[in-house]
């Protein structure tokens, strides 16, 4: 399968997730669908989904945590627990919450609370460090994620550390719960202020799996990678893509007949496997 | 308590390559020696005390021991999501230590005081608390800290600690003979046996509580004096029996009366007797009275002076 055929099979899958369990965050997931692909399926990460504690394994630490849906879906077509899991999502009983918990294989830290994936990140990068290990970490924050404090805190150490094996991707999508980024708490000037924190920066479209995994394999750099992923949220459905008001929405009954319409996707085709 | 820690800390170090240790911004010939010895496990992560404990949490599951230490009000209080959410909810093996705990920061006021810590963090799953009485315990309860997998937070003083441990303060002082630093995880220790009333303290105002019991023997009232190391996981028995026994209880602490030990004690209590009961410590309200650690305490009642007014206004009753 190429690339971006898995890119569009994993859209599918949370669109389905979303269709069947009304869990989750659906335009948030869906921001980030190229971005994870890559991770998992562009030859970036190092891992073995029968052996999710293998110990030389890369790492991957969702800070956007409401994201899970989309890792979910990673997940389960890379091997680590079975597909029809990923309908429980959210269930009484079910291993898969709002946001990812230890329980899940191949999550590695809890996370919920933003600003704190990135710390997390430099606590594992100094540890490959000491360990002498080529191990990398990969740290998926949002943008309105970065109003809080505690990531430039962390950006500061993994530059004094010089943690070139931490790659921050940002998920630029422009919207938060209660609007624009730009509106409720600029973070413009974003490539600028990374670079001055001491990163090598690269921008790329947050949808084209290919520049991402490229961006991603960059090994030769001698300072932190930061990648911003230009994107939009709820990308692939018409109907939420960029739209306010949707950050934690389920969509409605006569909304759903509107989404199927767009996608060209009968309830059968969502409702099967 | 200070340097007492951090000597034991660096021998710790020393025989445990495991230890790796955290720091924001302390004394400089400390973070210079440690540097200077463990250069491999020492990390300094200037003033930002929540990235440096969302760090320590995912470094400990690379099988390290992580010793977080600052400021008792810094971590405590700005970290503490990061101490909940990375290091208690994923059930880390991080050592967390405070230092300046109680009003042991004196007169720089009450943004340095750590006087509602204990009531906020003892109600974390997945997190053992430990307060040394004195400087000798501090070495008992690293040790035990580090061999116990699961994340601890020790609530240190700062300086000027009275040794509770001595011999000679031990027989000045009629304790028990058995009163020793050593310390065993959950249990509560009777520093001295009394009929009257029981005396509960953690920490290093312990030693007014000492002192309070003396005065109080000279006017025929035998104080029971309990110490708590151990706030969580607390064995109880030892304080039901003590507070059956007695039928008066007071608890002394540098915290508020709410949520620390107070609180605790009153937990451990419910259905388990009449008694009567004060708590002293700061009665909702900050110190932002000046003075030295000693003058705080006399002010907010919790010396040995107003323990002693305590414990005989509550026995005349």
């Amino acid at each position: 399968m190429e690339l971006h055929q898995r890119a569009d099979q994993i859209r599918r899958d949370i669109i389905k997730i979303s269709y069947k369990t009304g869990a989750g965050h659906l335009t948030s997931s869906l921001s980030c669908v190229e971005i994870l692909t890559a991770l998992y399926f562009g030859g970036v990460m190092r891992y073995d989904s029968n052996n999710p504690n293998m110990p030389e394994r890369d790492k991957f630490i969702l800070s956007k945590a409401h994201a899970a849906m989309g890792v979910y879906a990673v997940l389960a077509r890379a091997g680590f627990f079975p597909y029809d899991e990923l309908f429980t999502m959210c269930e009484k009983g079910s291993r898969l919450g709002g946001h990812p918990a230890l329980d899940v294989p191949g999550i590695e830290h809890h996370t919920g609370a933003l600003g704190h994936g990135l710390s997390v990140s430099v606590g594992f990068a100094l540890a490959a460090k000491v360990k002498n290990s080529d191990s990398r970490i990969f740290c998926l924050t949002g943008d309105g994620e970065l109003q809080e404090g505690s990531n430039w805190e962390a950006a500061l150490s993994v530059a004094h550390f010089k943690l070139t094996n931490i790659i921050w991707i940002i998920d630029y999508n422009h919207l938060q719960l209660g609007g624009t980024v730009e509106h409720i708490m600029d973070i413009a000037l974003l490539r600028e202020k990374i670079t001055a924190f001491g990163f090598t920066v690269s921008e790329a479209d947050g949808h084209n799996v290919y520049a991402l995994a490229d961006l991603m394999n960059n090994k030769t750099s001698d300072r932190p990678i930061a990648i911003i992923a230009n994107t939009i949220k709820g990308k692939g459905i018409p109907l939420i893509e960029n739209s306010p008001n949707w950050h934690g929405r389920k969509p409605g009954k006569q909304e759903w007949e509107a989404i199927l319409h767009q996608i060209k996707l009968t309830h059968d085709d969502i409702a099967g496997a | 308590m200070k340097k007492s820690f951090e000597d034991v800390l660096l021998t710790q170090m020393a025989g445990n390559e495991k230890i790796a240790l955290f720091l924001a911004d302390e004394d400089h010939d400390f973070c210079e020696k440690a540097e200077e010895l463990f250069s491999r496990r020492v990390f300094r992560f200037g003033i930002a005390e929540c990235n440096m404990v969302g760090a320590a949490a995912a470094f400990s599951k690379e099988g390290f021991i992580p010793v977080v230490y600052t400021f008792d009000s810094f971590l405590s209080y700005r970290a503490y999501e990061f101490i909940r959410n990375d290091i208690c909810l994923n059930d880390c093996n991080v050592k967390i230590v405070g230092m300046g705990g109680g009003l042991r920061m004196n007169n720089l006021g009450a943004t340095h005081h750590a006087t509602e810590n204990i009531a906020a963090l003892r109600v974390l799953p997945n997190l053992a608390m430990f307060v040394p009485a004195s400087p000798r315990q501090i070495a008992p309860i690293l040790e035990k800290s580090i061999e116990r997998t699961g994340s601890v937070y020790i609530r240190l003083g700062k300086a000027f600690e009275t040794e509770i441990f001595e011999d000679t303060y031990i027989k000045e002082h009629r304790l028990n003979t058995n009163a020793q630093a050593e310390f065993c995880v959950g249990k509560p220790q009777i520093i001295k046996n009394g009929e009257d009333v029981t005396i509960i303290s953690t920490g290093n105002i312990i030693a007014e509580v000492i002192a309070a019991s003396d005065m109080l023997e000279k006017t025929g009232i035998d104080a029971e004096i309990i110490n708590l190391p151990t706030i969580k996981p607390l064995e109880v028995e030892a304080i039901i029996r003590s507070a059956q026994k007695t039928k008066c209880v007071i608890t002394v602490e540098e915290h508020q009366i709410s949520g620390g030990i107070g609180g605790l004690v009153a937990e451990i209590l419910i259905g388990k007797g009449s008694f009567s009961f004060e708590r002293l410590g700061l009665n909702d309200t900050f110190c932002n009275y000046l003075g030295w650690h000693k003058d705080l305490l006399a002010y907010h009642c919790m010396d040995a002076a107003g323990i002693y007014n305590c414990a005989t206004r509550m026995i005349r009753k």
